[in-house]
């Protein structure tokens, strides 16, 4: 469907807003990121280390705006911070997050991806690829693939 | 290991020092052989630290494997402490692998390769499963 941009002023007029404001109260989408990941498969990693982070399948990491769920980190609901989750080059993750991983292919040339912070601590190291695929570099050279 | 774990008072210089650090050097990603606020690696972290905060003793920068056998450090038999070194084996066969400080009751802090210099739960999903034990810091004798 076309949107009808006189429309959305002639709107925005009328509740005394400046065109393209949002209404008051009105939530700004979520990024396509923030939602609830769930650990399908662990790559990377020694026999050994893969072996010690099986119980990772199955759980789940919850991003929501004001909160962070994550069994892999303490939980945090103060100062969280997702402000390093940009899209990037592929190019620069190591450059980014360290050169502790086997980079797994990406489609593009670009991705999403930084660190979750809490009260200013690195929490994450995550990449998203698209709303249904994510991974987060866990320890030990481990890539854990979220879906 | 559990959150239950018996911790001693400890030296809490260290752990001051430790909080200090961590101040400083967060948000930064983990630095292979990294021994500044900048980036750390884990051994390149804790004789940060140890330097920091017993300057006098002149402590060189070890790697993990050093520090484990080194005479500056003897083994923790009894109840860990804080400030103790918390030591993990990366097997039966490679005896070192990653190093951090023990900060208080429940946690330590260390320079992960996931994280960089951060504060860690004793129940950390990874960490509480590898095999570890204590060391602690030789202090001076005047």
């Amino acid at each position: 469907m076309k949107s009808i941009p006189a429309l959305s002023v002639l709107l925005s007029l009328s509740l005394g807003l400046p065109a393209g404001a949002q209404p008051a109260g009105a939530q700004p989408a979520a990024p396509f990121w923030q939602k609830t990941w769930t650990v399908t498969a662990i790559e990377g990693a020694t026999t050994q280390d893969r072996a010690l982070l099986s119980s990772a399948i199955g759980l789940q990491v919850v991003m929501k705006a004001d909160a962070l769920t994550d069994p892999f980190a303490e939980d945090c609901t103060h100062a969280l911070n997702y402000d390093d989750i940009k899209s990037r080059p592929v190019a620069d993750l190591g450059q980014h997050f360290g050169g502790s991983w086997k980079w797994p292919a990406f489609p593009q040339p670009q991705a999403t991806y930084g660190w979750i912070r809490c009260d200013g601590s690195n929490v994450g190291a995550f990449a998203f690829v698209d709303a249904q695929k994510a991974y987060l570099f866990y320890e030990a050279g481990a890539v854990l693939v979220l879906k | 290991m559990s959150a239950t774990l018996a911790i001693g008072p400890g030296d809490a210089k260290i752990a001051t020092v430790a909080k200090s650090v961590w101040d400083q050097a967060k948000g930064k990603p983990c630095t292979w052989e990294g021994h500044t606020t900048n980036g750390f690696d884990c051994s390149g972290f804790t004789m940060y630290v140890l330097q920091q905060a017993y300057p006098s003793r002149g402590l060189t920068f070890m790697t993990a494997n050093s520090i484990f056998s080194s005479p500056n450090f003897i083994a923790v038999t009894g109840t860990p402490e804080v400030g103790d070194l918390i030591c993990f084996r990366k097997g039966p066969e490679i005896p070192y692998d990653h190093v951090g400080i023990v900060y208080d009751t429940t946690h330590w802090i260390g320079s992960q390769s996931s994280t960089g210099v951060a504060l860690v739960s004793l129940d950390d999903f990874f960490w509480s499963k590898k095999p570890h034990f204590f060391i602690r810091l030789v202090k001076a004798i005047s």
